[in-house]
């Protein structure tokens, strides 16, 4: 496609212009900012509250918050790190980049993909909204059960509950259409010569994630009407006092929790082998390795939920089977593992920001999942359940495995996206300043959960001081780090070097041949597949 | 809008139908575990 064809195009695309463009655009790429930029948003707001978090934890005794507004803030922060952070940042991406590496026009189903969206906002004001209301006088905050949602205090809990529960539910719905349009895309609107198994890792890694989407979604969805209708219509599924059983619940929740993990990170999964082979110059090693291991962790992941709640009492047989089926998912993990590093393996590697990322994250989430192998184990899990170990490992799998990232796949496709290049040194000083803040604020975690600090509360005992501390220091540090990540992709947005079409010397994919920022409507001549 | 050349079978909207199907059933039936007891 030469570019005089593109400018005469871009001349003549009949979108509106200004808001009414962002409310009504069925183009996947304004969506995919939309997504992107509501993540970022979230992704700070989500921040925020942590942050208030560790300034209470920062010395043993209360000091800023009462235990009920610190539990509302635990909960909250979860969920809209989970629902409104990491997963709209990855579907923004699929948005973005899965039409431009598959070589179609669009997402196949455009205005379900604009209902998808839009479908988000009111859910992140219904999660935070009772935070205001309890400021005049209307309820008293929002959930304080944590993200897990656990009866008997959840059908107990205010009007903050009802709130998350209809939250949950249009983040679901919107989650299923997302994943929907995405499994529709993937299968009808590859170019020609694009065969399945010729598809960019990218779109594989979204592709099981969606159906995994389409396989647990509904189970939560299902779990939490079960809840409201205990909650408001006299039904006693979840309440012992009624004949119900609340473990119950934590086997339905953790039916979809559990792969809710591996939605988060197969789409990084899938991204992440790309920037390797990019900055090593070479190709990715292990190709039908890494797709079939996703594939076989993606099974795994809907069979092993269990192993969320050990201590909650079950029989020994369906002790041992969730400890081995879960230590088992450690070997299509290592396969992938050892394809990255391979992939790496006398490259002529050079280390912009992207793969500083990416480096940093096989590191560090390599520690998040040999700590879950520690968790796997029954006997251990007795010790390390609800402390701050496993807050630690959670992170090391969802902070480091998950947004750092989606920070390599931003820092990667922000050029592509914008048409500039972002400042490659404040993008090594953020990753620098993260990396060394992250692991100062959750190391001390794992210590401290080991000496059997419980997570979940406001106060501690005297000899955990000094590991809360740090945490708490190196955690305003990365809180504060980020804004770094912010100016680099607003100055980026506005201005700077004018990015090439191919943008990294190593980049190979359909998204790489078209100009930099691709024009409104992409692929207005069909691309065909070597 | 489907790429017939890639040998795709049925249309996008079919293929949607089927996978919304399938979650909206899957939601009420996980509803019905609670049944066990």
């Amino acid at each position: 496609m030469s570019t005089t064809t593109v400018a005469h195009h871009e001349e003549h695309h009949d979108h509106p212009a200004g808001i009414m463009r962002w409310l009504t655009t069925t183009n996947h790429k304004d969506i995919g900012t939309m997504y992107l930029t509501f993540s970022l948003i979230m992704f700070f707001v989500g921040g925020s509250m942590i942050l208030a978090i560790r300034a209470e934890l920062f010395q043993p005794g209360l000091q800023l918050l009462n235990p009920e507004f610190f539990n509302q803030l635990i909960g909250v922060h979860a969920l809209v790190m989970i629902f409104a952070a990491l997963m709209p940042a990855a579907t923004g991406f699929a948005n973005w980049m899965i039409p431009l590496q598959i070589g179609a026009p669009d997402m196949a189903l455009p205005r379900l993909n604009n209902w998808g969206f839009w479908l988000l906002p009111p859910s992140a004001i219904l999660l935070t909204l009772p935070f205001t209301l309890a400021l005049f006088g209307i309820g008293d905050g929002a959930l304080a059960t944590g993200w897990t949602f656990y009866p008997p205090l959840s059908v107990q809990g205010g009007i903050g509950v009802d709130f998350a529960i209809f939250a949950v539910h249009l983040l679901g719905i919107s989650s299923v259409l997302g994943s929907i349009n995405i499994i529709v895309t993937l299968f009808n609107m590859r170019a020609p010569g694009m065969t399945l198994m010729k598809m960019p890792m990218f779109a594989w890694g979204w592709l099981i994630t969606a159906f995994l989407l389409i396989a647990t979604i509904p189970v939560l969805a299902g779990a939490v009407t079960m809840l409201l209708t205990d909650r408001h219509f006299g039904t006693h599924f979840f309440d012992a006092a009624g004949g119900g059983d609340p473990i119950m619940f934590q086997h339905l929740f953790w039916f979809f929790g559990h792969p809710e993990v591996y939605i988060l990170l197969l789409p990084v999964w899938g991204f992440i082998p790309q920037i390797l082979e990019t900055f090593s110059r070479k190709p990715m090693y292990g190709y039908k390795a890494q797709v079939y291991s996703l594939w076989a962790i993606g099974a795994l992941a809907v069979v092993v939920w269990a192993h969320h709640f050990f201590t909650a009492g079950m029989p020994v047989p369906a002790l041992l089977y969730f400890m081995y089926s879960t230590m088992a998912i450690s070997l299509p993990l290592a396969v992938l593992f050892f394809c990255w590093i391979k992939t790496m393996w006398k490259g002529s590697m050079s280390f912009e920001t992207p793969m500083l990322f990416a480096v940093g994250w096989i590191i560090l989430f390599g520690i998040g999942g040999l700590t879950g192998l520690v968790l796997a184990d029954v006997a251990a899990d007795a010790q390390y359940h609800n402390s701050y170990f496993v807050v630690a490992h959670f992170h090391y799998t969802l902070f480091a495995g998950g947004i750092m990232g989606i920070m390599a796949g931003t820092y990667y496709w922000l050029p592509k996206m914008t048409g500039h290049m972002y400042s490659e040194k404040l993008g090594k000083l953020h990753f620098w300043l993260t990396a060394i803040s992250f692991n100062l604020t959750f190391i001390p975690q794992f210590f401290l959960g080991l000496a059997g600090m419980p997570r979940r509360i406001p106060d501690y005992a005297l000899q955990f001081a000094e590991f809360n501390m740090i945490s708490s220091i190196a955690a305003f540090v990365l809180g504060f780090s980020q804004l770094l990540f912010v100016y680099n992709i607003v100055s980026c947005a506005r201005g700077g070097k004018k990015a090439t079409d191919q943008v990294w010397e190593g980049a190979k994919g359909l998204e790489w041949t078209l100009p930099s920022p691709p024009p409104y409507h992409s692929f207005t001549e069909q691309p065909t597949v070597k | 809008m489907e790429n017939k050349e890639t040998g795709a079978k049925g249309s996008s909207k079919k293929i949607a139908y089927i996978l919304g199907g399938v979650a909206l059933i899957w939601y009420v039936v996980s509803m019905f575990t609670i049944w066990h007891h």
